[in-house]
């Protein structure tokens, strides 16, 4: 289909998006990124923004920077960016893991860091990388900066903590600590495809990062696990028990609720295998 | 609005609202019906055309976007009187059927190798080419092609 009218604005600068962001009237005014999300919802009419704010043409909002002890990733780098960049290579190694996962050659030419973070799709891989190594995410509106902790970023399916006049402009990741072992593990219908349940791993001397995707509302760390592991606990099908509890597993046509539990469980036990022994 | 840019080395200058999206731009507007339309919604990759050197799904990219862009089409690869390499490999392997998605295969191919990165392997090759649908050929032939390329 085609998507409704909208009107269009091509800021350059991260100021001039940022009052476009706060001058709608009434009207809804959305910020496009890499379009690889925005743009299918428009072209199903799902998405009906009144204008349209192109973040494309503001430089601040790209680039990998250094900043010692961790990685500061601008909203609009590309996500094929993460996959050639020797310093994620180097420095946050589960992000380039995870991103083999993420779509294909021509979506990841064009679609953004940011934009999948914004998205919050329950099944992205972006979103549980970022929770599961702590990352940071860098808002801005005209009134200010904040910045908010990726575990409480993603409150529910396709929603986030960024207001209606903020943009993502940046995350920061922590560098994996010298000597750490990453892993990532997903089952998708076809390669590339959301997955059904991910699973992203660090182990290092600050002990295990351990992160669940696909399964709930939105992407979280294992914190039960993560904790009975550092007590000492040798046996974690005890622990896994504990850690999905309370779960309410997503269900839809690719995989029921008891699937998904399933899932995780043998995916977090391939992680572990791999990761800690 | 305005939209000024490249397309297949030819400047371009037109007036189209926004929402008026490259695939359709591109085939309506300029009249360069190869690039085809298949599900209009970034899946099927049968849209595919390469913009500033990277394959991107024209039908996810709305035309006044490409301002300044150099944009070039599956009508950029063969001269007037011979096919590309590319296109020719594709004849000889019989890699091709009803034709709707070649374009789009085309020109995800054609950017890797301008880029250098033109995969020789089989896996490599299905990976590079997983954001391409294919309902007719089954894939083999097309891989048989791009080998005979890489090579």
């Amino acid at each position: 289909m085609k998507p409704a009218s909208f009107a269009y604005l091509r800021p350059t600068t991260l100021h001039e998006a940022l009052e476009a962001l706060a001058a709608g009237d009434g009207r809804e005014v959305r910020p496009i990124a890499g379009g690889q999300s925005l743009v299918p919802l428009m072209n199903l009419r799902l998405a009906l923004p009144d204008i349209l704010v192109d973040l494309n043409g503001v430089p601040e909002l790209t680039g990998i920077r250094d900043e010692g002890d961790r990685i500061r990733i601008g909203a609009m780098t590309r996500q094929c960016s993460l996959l050639q960049d020797p310093l994620v290579a180097d420095r946050v190694p589960l992000l380039r893991l995870g991103m083999k996962h993420v779509g294909h050659l021509q979506t990841r030419a064009r679609g953004t860091v940011g934009g999948s973070l914004v998205h919050a799709d329950p099944a992205a891989e972006l979103p549980l990388l970022m929770v599961t190594l702590g990352a940071s995410m860098h808002l801005q509106s005209r009134s200010g900066v904040r910045d908010v902790p990726a575990g409480d970023f993603f409150l529910d399916a396709m929603e986030t903590a960024l207001a209606s006049d903020e943009i993502l402009v940046a995350v920061s990741v922590p560098a994996a600590p010298p000597g750490s072992r990453q892993v990532f593990r997903e089952l998708a219908r076809r390669h590339g495809d959301f997955a059904i349940v991910a699973v992203a791993a660090q182990y290092g001397p600050a002990g295990l990062a351990l992160g669940i995707g696909g399964l709930e509302k939105v992407p979280r760390r294992c914190t039960e696990l993560e904790r009975e592991l550092r007590d000492g606990a040798t046996d974690w099908t005890a622990a896994l028990a504990a850690e999905f509890a309370e779960s309410v597993p997503l269900s839809d046509l690719h995989a029921g609720a008891d699937y998904r539990k399933r899932l995780a469980e043998v995916l977090i036990g391939d992680c572990l295998t791999e990761i800690l022994l | 609005m305005r939209v000024q840019c490249h397309v297949n080395g030819d400047a371009v200058d037109r007036d189209v609202e926004p929402r008026m999206l490259l695939s359709d731009f591109l085939r309506h507007e300029l009249r360069l019906r190869g690039t085809k339309v298949g599900c209009e919604m970034g899946v099927c990759g049968a849209c595919t055309v390469i913009v500033d050197g990277e394959p991107v799904r024209s039908c996810l990219l709305f035309a006044v976007q490409v301002t300044g862009a150099e944009v070039r089409t599956v009508e950029s690869l063969a001269t007037a009187d011979r096919l590309s390499e590319l296109q020719e490999a594709f004849r000889k392997h019989h890699a091709l059927q009803c034709g709707y998605c070649t374009a789009g295969i085309l020109m995800t191919l054609q950017a890797l190798i301008e880029q250098d990165a033109l995969p020789r392997e089989e896996v490599a090759i299905r990976e590079a080419l997983s954001g391409n649908i294919c309902r007719c050929t089954g894939y083999q032939n097309i891989v048989d092609a791009v080998r005979e390329v890489a090579s």
